[in-house]
């Protein structure tokens, strides 16, 4: 598995058609049978085309991802006793990896650039961008072989069970604790066990027994003590020469750094020592559920699925036309395409203009036809969407605009904002949903909450009601939409996750979403005195023009700071009038008179 | 900048009343919700009821009208204070002695301001008598605030009310001895060293 990238919410950053499918949390790694200490406790996403796992307490270092892809099977084992239900994911070789990853390599540039580049792709270069198989937890060891070191791994008897572990806190076969009492079976560190591994493997053969002086048993050739009597053995030179030998040999290619036994070695790792079997723990239960939609995510494979959803790529748009097209012109078109090539210049230009003008209105019709249609075009009709906003972004529209007038350029520019806004409002790519997210649906939820609102708040002076802020956020989730008690639910969590945003329930009772460094007290009360101090008394409908927000807010906002004693209030037939306080000024001067 | 207003109420005196800064900043005349704010307010408003009654002599005070009146009403500025913020300040002033709420029991309606408090009256006309040699002499109220021997007195024109307060101080220092007339107006006291 390789290092995930995270957004600025902790949540893993996807690709443009990848959507999360599921998401549990309390989960922990097993590296083979062996339980990974450093990714014990965290949040696994199932998305259409990875698995990410986030870590609880360091999101940031340890969060990893692996592809779907590299995923041959899973299994799912019920927990037993202390033992949590557990996912086998068994990894393909790497050899077959490669192979696939090529074969994807190749299909990108087919889509991308019409097969020119289809050959330079190499395997080895798709790897080295990591943007191939992800699967190279053991390689990632053997480039930084001392960035981790570990306590050297020590085998104990189930004092329950009698099941001997590999080191690990808890019994793999009962899952029982281990306990202060359990019997060390072995206590060699890892290197002198790697040098007896390499001993076991290479010399066996030719290791000579040893006879004891004492009592002239013939022990094993790798044993310092007789077996019988406990009389410590003379080293043969042949195999002090070995040991030596084989630890060089081990320092300079070190083929098993994170190697425990030669079982698990041969078990879970393949020929050229790739993990081979990772497994999820779910110590919050959630497994089944969760195999279910990673057996349907692996299988459906849809990362085999070129160019799904990349609607406005250039190929891609031609023969979304082609198909829409051709019932209705089918000569027309055809002859059109066929002519093509050969034509060139400005013409080829405009027609390609004009078909592709036509395509999204067929798109945009069939999409509103009905609301089943709409669900099944929402992807086409917000890249569509996305796509525009780009255009309408881009240097070359804004001048094409100001050729166009000069004096309605300003208006243009304002519309030109307002349908940008439109555009991007549209369509949040996966909504987290209760299906999806279970257990830390409300987590999940405020994180996304976060990604999305975070840039409105903020255009907004830094506080939006919450009524607001939760149509504004269901229209971009379009449907599955939120439930009210939810979404405050969410908000509520916006501190304990550490988000940026934060829920303020004024004494009224209003509701508002705030930016955590922009909207506190003191920044508030300065702001309005600044305004008093600039545009005399103001009254909650003149700080609502200043600072275009709700009404109700600017209100709040008035008695925040009269609450404060920074403001004194006028109540008149032309309703309640703002001032600085000149009662407590008054006082604080005076104070300071008497002190000096 | 002087902020000062000469009141129309303040008619038939010698000079007129000035106001202070505060007066002519609207928020005077709105109750101030803050509790800080709020003491504040009501110790600038006490001071001005307090400096403004004695400059113009005025004892008592009927809420409902007074709070159309100056200084409860500021033409010049369109506020007034509502009367039950006034009745709050009233109670303040009771509070702190300079004030007694009259009238019917509880109705809050009408008091006395004691601009300056019964005690001090009390002092004043004792240190008159003893000046005017009026000991062991038995004076009736009226002669006492209305008589030529009193005229330049601060307590010439005395309320009535105000005056029985003082000579009850009087009386409970041994100082003085009232008499019960025929009526409530006929009263006489007489003064002892």
């Amino acid at each position: 598995m390789n290092p995930a990238e995270l957004g600025p919410t902790q949540r893993p950053l996807l690709k443009s058609t990848e959507k999360i499918i599921c998401i549990q949390n309390k989960v922990g790694l097993y590296e083979g049978n062996q339980r990974d200490e450093e990714h014990d406790s965290g949040t696994v996403y199932l998305t259409t085309h990875r698995l990410f796992y986030v870590d609880q307490q360091l999101p940031r270092e340890r969060s990893l991802v692996l592809e779907l892809s590299s995923i041959d099977r899973c299994t799912l084992h019920g927990g037993f006793l202390y033992t949590s239900s557990k996912i086998h994911l068994y990894l393909k070789p790497q050899s077959v990896l490669e192979s696939v990853s090529a074969g994807r390599e190749h299909a990108r540039n087919g889509s991308g650039t019409m097969g020119e580049a289809r050959g330079i792709a190499a395997p080895g270069v798709s790897r080295s961008q990591s943007a191939g198989p992800s699967t190279a937890l053991g390689q990632g060891q053997q480039q930084q072989p001392g960035a981790s070191p570990r306590a050297p791994v020590l085998d104990w008897k189930c004092t329950i069970c009698e099941n001997v572990n590999k080191g690990g806190v808890k019994c793999t076969l009962c899952g029982v604790p281990r306990q202060n009492g359990s019997e060390e079976v072995l206590d060699a560190d890892s290197t002198h066990l790697n040098a007896l591994l390499n001993e076991m493997g290479n010399n066996a053969i030719e290791q000579s027994p040893i006879r004891c002086p004492i009592c002239t048993f013939d022990n094993h050739g790798s044993m310092k003590t007789c077996e019988m009597c406990d009389t410590e053995l003379p080293q043969t030179p042949d195999d002090t020469a070995a040991a030596t030998s084989s630890d060089a040999t081990s320092i300079g290619t070190p083929q098993y750094p994170r190697l425990r036994t030669a079982e698990q070695a041969s078990a879970y790792r393949d020929a050229s020592n790739f993990v081979t079997l990772i497994k999820l723990s779910f110590r919050a239960g959630g497994a089944s559920a969760f195999y279910t939609s990673l057996k349907e995510g692996v299988s459906n494979s849809v990362w085999l699925v070129v160019g799904n959803g990349d609607f406005w790529e250039p190929d891609q748009a031609q023969s979304q036309l082609q198909q829409q097209q051709q019932p209705v012109t089918p000569g027309s078109m055809a002859s059109g395409r066929d002519r093509r090539p050969a034509a060139g210049g400005i013409s080829t230009i405009v027609s390609a203009a004009h078909e592709t003008e036509r395509a999204r209105e067929n798109t945009v019709r069939s999409a509103f036809l009905d609301l089943d249609a709409l669900t099944e075009k929402a992807n086409e009709i917000i890249s569509m969407a996305e796509h525009i906003a780009t255009q309408l972004n881009s240097p070359a529209a804004s001048k094409l605009h100001r050729t166009s007038g000069m004096e309605s350029d300003e208006d243009n520019a304002e519309r030109m904002d307002a349908f940008r806004q439109y555009l991007l409002d549209l369509g949040i790519d996966s909504p987290v949903t209760r299906d999806t997210a279970g257990a830390v649906f409300h987590e999940e939820l405020a994180r996304e909450l976060c990604d999305y609102l975070e840039n409105y708040v903020s255009q907004c002076g830094g506080a939006v009601a919450l009524v607001d802020a939760y149509c504004l956020y269901n229209r971009a989730r379009e449907f599955s939409l939120v439930y009210p008690a939810d979404f405050v639910q969410a908000c509520e969590k916006f501190e304990a996750l550490q988000l940026p945003l934060r829920l303020r329930e004024y004494p009224s009772g209003l509701l508002v979403l705030e930016d955590a460094g922009s909207a506190s007290d003191a920044l508030i009360i300065s702001r309005i005195n600044n305004y008093i101090k600039s545009f005399g008394p103001v009254t909650a409908n003149d700080l609502a023009a200043i600072e275009d927000c709700p009404l109700n807010l600017a209100e709040e906002r008035l008695w925040l700071c009269e609450r404060a004693g920074e403001l004194c209030r006028d109540e008149s037939v032309e309703g309640i009038r703002f001032y600085e306080n000149v009662f407590l000024s008054v006082v604080s001067r005076r104070d300071g008179s008497e002190y000096l | 900048m002087a902020n000062t207003f000469a009141t129309s109420a303040a008619e038939g005196t010698s000079s007129a009343f000035q106001f202070p800064e505060i007066y002519s900043f609207p928020p005077f005349f709105s109750r101030q919700p803050n509790e800080a704010t709020w003491r504040e307010q009501r110790r600038q408003w006490c001071e001005l009821i307090l400096a403004y009654y004695k400059h113009n002599r005025l004892y008592s005070m009927s809420l409902a009208e007074a709070a159309t009146e100056p200084p409860f009403t500021n033409r010049q500025i369109h506020r007034s204070l509502r009367v039950d913020v006034l009745r709050e300040l009233v109670d303040e002033l009771v509070k702190q002695g300079n004030a007694v709420w009259t009238g019917a029991k509880n109705t809050k309606d009408s008091c006395l301001i004691f601009w300056r408090k019964p005690d001090v009256w009390a002092s004043m006309i004792h240190q008159w008598a003893s000046e005017r040699g009026m000991f062991n002499t038995v004076l009736t109220l009226f002669e006492l605030t209305n008589g030529d021997d009193t005229v330049g007195q601060e307590f010439h024109n005395l309320d009535p009310t105000t005056l029985r307060r003082a000579l009850d101080v009087l009386q409970s220092q041994g100082k003085a001895q009232l008499f019960v007339g025929t009526s409530d107006e006929d009263m006489g006291v007489k003064f002892f060293t």
